[in-house]
């Protein structure tokens, strides 16, 4: 059906609320196009970490099945989105003195500083899921994109290092391995998601990607073109439903599809003193829900999950850089009025993100829940062409892993 | 007649101690008083009233109930103050500035204390609430009623100032008598009131007036706290700043980090230095990061060498708090100035029914059986406002927690930001 040398990526997103599968092609020309689309309920997933490997698993493969189905391809390997509460980002700054005769910096002078700037400091259970390279700095001059053949005597680099807790990473992958699948390559979903959203304008311009999962909201924060800080935080959708849940003494999955008919994230006069009628279930009587209650309960959450980001960003001195917006994502980014609340704690514009920089299934790419699983595919199809390119030989092998970090090109 | 003036304002002030917590506050302020202030008890049992030695007494329930208490029913208590309405208000004529000391959660403290309040704005004073909670121990019942007696206090006073008890718990330890549990409690209040005369009586160097004051406490929906520490000699700044930061009634400073309003009262000797103040703001505004700070310093000869300071933090409305109330169910006793007051002919038995409004009549019709729920469900709504309970944390029970910045990000942020949710209105 297909030619052989249409390359097959598909990203799969283990999430807390669902499971998404999306398939990607990537043609000779090194076009990626999504082809397929699949999904299933998640239920062994609690703050986007597995806690049930055998649900995680039923429910995976019924989401890459139906994928494999809609896109009329076979799933061989995936790439698999990671995140939970103890993926955390840092940046890290490597230096090399260039001592050869002529002071020109040579591929060797750059893999070693790279090297130097990976050696970092993290816990030992700890492991690197990514070193993205930032700007190189070539004797105190910075903001240079390539050294190579460039004189000088010094040379350093920055990298943004995320790592997560090794036997946290290893969960997800088991249940793939269970499939008899292989993973291509792990990436963490924020970053995914700041894969398909963002144009190369708003990277270069900065931008905040938010990504509001059932269990955890990511997010990265580009400038210059470069990722200059990512985090997670192991709240999400999840949360906002137990607290309705507490809050107005409903069962959960009341909860759950009142958060979706009634909430908001906002207070606003429509809902003051106005109520609605549960019916009830199980014998249980007729509960009355307060919609003022329930907006009240909703919006100070998500207010604290915006205003948490602000402030791990106010931190690293990030909120001034970023001039061109926050993008939302995530199923959070569905929630009326959510787009006004975060303009509202960042102070900065705010659009709720629709894949633009890939082409496919429009119903794929005008879900703000899709944009991780896509991202993830993106991040595949970006090894997959450097591999090729070493394969041709245009690059030498190893420089062109290295550079594999790199996305932004 | 034995009103009292001050030489400094010419302000007179009446502290009122109602109930069984508010006689005993009453006994520690008079024990060892500041000059010019009368007091007044008053209760509905005999033999407390008689071993009282405040100035005034009045003894509410004479009749009815022979002066045996209320046996903690509040509204038995307020029916008893209404009866008195008119001796009370004798007792509270010529005065500018009563304080109501009460303890809540009893029958006599929780009823009469706010009808006290608002004879006494009738009668064209300033009022200030001084609320006492109850302690963890004295159980739920207790804890309810006073949640609804702060509300009563915080409708007829200008000014409510709680003291929570729960929050002392820091203070005591396992074999402390009872007896001695109760005079820490006391003691603060009484500390309190002590620094609202400092505050308000007193004609400072930097004076600080009464109406700043309720500008500051009024109308908060989250209560306002004080706290009150005094030192001397080498170092009293630092000592006394180290007292109030640590003060269990700011929750170890907590609620000063929270605060949005702060009103700092010093009182030393003539031997104030500029350096000591500044010293003193500076501290206190950082640590309560982001308020407003208003300053008001007396000094007097008699406490050369000593400083003393009480803080009085208040919290705004969180965005999207508590609704305001519909102007046609406020007091009307808030809406007019205490000029044009018509003394109303005291009601005899009973406190006159409340007024309906014609859609709040509907709904008595409407729902026979639905006061008896409308009941149980205020209770429940009040319940968050309680730090007593323990907060389930839902689905995320068995859950490694989530912590940010030292808070558990699994429990409810409402709850955590100590929001009230509003009452569920009946089926319409």
């Amino acid at each position: 059906m297909f030619e052989r040398n249409h390359q097959i990526i598909v990203g799969l997103e283990i999430g807390t609320s669902k499971v998404c599968a999306v398939v990607g092609e990537l043609n000779d020309n090194g076009v990626l196009s999504i082809i397929g689309l699949g999904q299933a309920k998640s239920r062994g997933v609690r703050k986007g970490e597995i806690t049930d490997l055998d649900a995680a698993g039923e429910d995976a493969r019924a989401a890459l099945t139906e994928a494999e189905t809609y896109a009329g391809a076979e799933i061989r390997s995936v790439v698999l989105g990671i995140t939970g509460n103890h993926v955390s980002g840092l940046n890290n700054r490597g230096s090399h003195p260039i001592v050869s005769v002529d002071r020109l910096i040579a591929d060797e002078d750059i893999q070693d500083v790279i090297r130097n700037a990976k050696a970092i400091n993290i816990p030992p259970d700890n492991q690197v899921l990514h070193a993205i390279r930032q700007h190189f700095t070539v004797d105190g001059h910075t903001g240079v994109a390539n050294p190579r053949d460039m004189a000088g005597s010094r040379i350093d680099v920055d990298m943004h290092v995320i790592h997560g807790k090794a036997s946290r990473i290893e969960n997800p992958i088991r249940v793939v391995k269970g499939l008899q699948l292989d993973v291509d390559a792990v990436a963490f979903t924020g970053l995914a998601s700041s894969l398909a959203l963002l144009s190369a304008e708003q990277k270069e311009m900065g931008a905040i990607v938010v990504d509001i999962g059932g269990g955890t909201t990511g997010y990265a924060v580009y400038c210059k073109g470069i990722i200059k800080h990512t985090g997670v935080i192991g709240v999400g959708g999840d949360h906002v439903s137990n607290d309705l849940a507490y809050g107005l003494q409903i069962p959960l999955n009341q909860a759950e599809t009142m958060k979706i008919a009634h909430g908001a994230a906002l207070m606003d006069d429509s809902v003051r003193g106005k109520s609605v009628t549960l019916p009830g279930s199980a014998g249980m009587p007729v509960r009355v829900v307060n919609l003022e209650n329930l907006r009240r309960i909703m919006s100070v959450r998500l207010e604290e999950i915006f205003e948490l980001v602000a402030r791990d960003l106010a931190k690293h001195r990030l909120l001034s850089q970023v001039r061109a917006g926050v993008v939302l994502c995530g199923g959070g980014s569905r929630i009326p009025g959510i787009a006004e609340l975060a303009s509202h704690v960042f102070g900065l514009q705010v659009a709720v993100g629709q894949t633009t920089t890939i082409n496919g299934l429009s119903q794929a790419l005008e879900q703000p829940e899709f944009a991780t699983a896509i991202g993830l595919v993106k991040f595949g199809s970006f090894q997959a062409r450097t591999k090729r390119r070493g394969l041709f030989g245009s690059l030498p092998r190893k420089l062109g892993d290295l550079f594999g970090g790199k996305f932004s090109r | 007649m034995n009103t009292s003036s001050n030489e400094s304002t010419g302000l007179r002030m009446t502290v009122v101690g109602i109930g069984k917590a508010g006689l005993s506050v009453l006994n520690r302020l008079s024990a060892h008083s500041p000059e010019g202030i009368r007091f007044v008890a008053v209760d509905s049992d005999q033999t407390d009233l008689s071993r009282s030695p405040a100035a005034a007494g009045v003894l509410l329930g004479r009749q009815r109930t022979r002066g045996m208490g209320t046996g903690a029913d509040s509204v038995l208590g307020m029916a008893l103050a209404e009866e008195a309405a008119q001796e009370l208000r004798e007792t509270l004529s010529e005065t500018d500035i009563v304080v109501v000391v009460a303890g809540l959660g009893g029958g006599t403290g929780t009823g009469a204390g706010p009808v006290v309040a608002r004879l006494a704005r009738e009668a064209g004073a300033l009022t200030i609430g001084v609320a006492i909670t109850p302690f963890e121990f004295a159980g739920t019942r207790r804890l309810e009623l006073s949640e609804t007696g702060v509300r009563d206090f915080k409708a007829q006073c200008d000014t409510v100032l709680v003291l929570a008890n729960h929050r002392l718990s820091k203070l005591l330890t396992d074999n402390m008598t009872l007896a001695e549990v109760y005079g820490i409690s006391d003691e603060h209040a009484a500390h309190g009131v002590r620094g609202l005369w400092q505050l308000v009586i007193r004609r400072g160097i930097i004076p600080l007036s009464l109406p700043e004051l309720c500008q500051v406490t009024r109308g908060r929906h989250a209560e306002s706290a004080f706290a009150f520490a005094e030192a001397a000699g080498e170092g009293r700044v630092q000592t006394v700043l180290e007292k109030l930061l640590k003060h269990p009634l700011l929750e170890g400073g907590k609620l000063l980090a929270e605060a949005d309003e702060v009103i700092v009262s010093l009182h030393a000797g003539p031997d104030l230095t500029r350096g000591e103040i500044t010293k003193l703001t500076d501290q206190i505004r950082r640590a309560a990061d982001g308020a407003t700070l208003t300053l008001g310093a007396a000094c007097s000869p008699e406490h050369a060498g000593r400083l003393s300071v009480t803080l009085i933090v208040a919290r705004r409305e969180a965005v999207g708090g508590m609704p305001p109330m519909p102007e046609e169910l406020v007091p009307t006793e808030l809406l007019s100035s205490t000029e044009d007051q018509e003394p109303r002919p005291p009601s005899r038995f009973m406190a006159p029914p409340p007024v309906l409004l014609p859609e709040d009549q509907k709904r008595e019709f409407a729902s026979a059986s639905a006061s008896v729920r409308r009941k149980a469900k205020r209770y429940h709504a009040e319940q968050p406002e309680l730090a007593l309970q323990t907060i389930s944390k839902g689905r995320f029970d068995n859950a490694e927690p989530t912590v940010a910045y030292g808070e558990d990000l699994d429990i409810p942020t409402y709850i955590r930001r100590n929001m009230s949710l509003v009452d569920l209105p009946s089926l319409s």
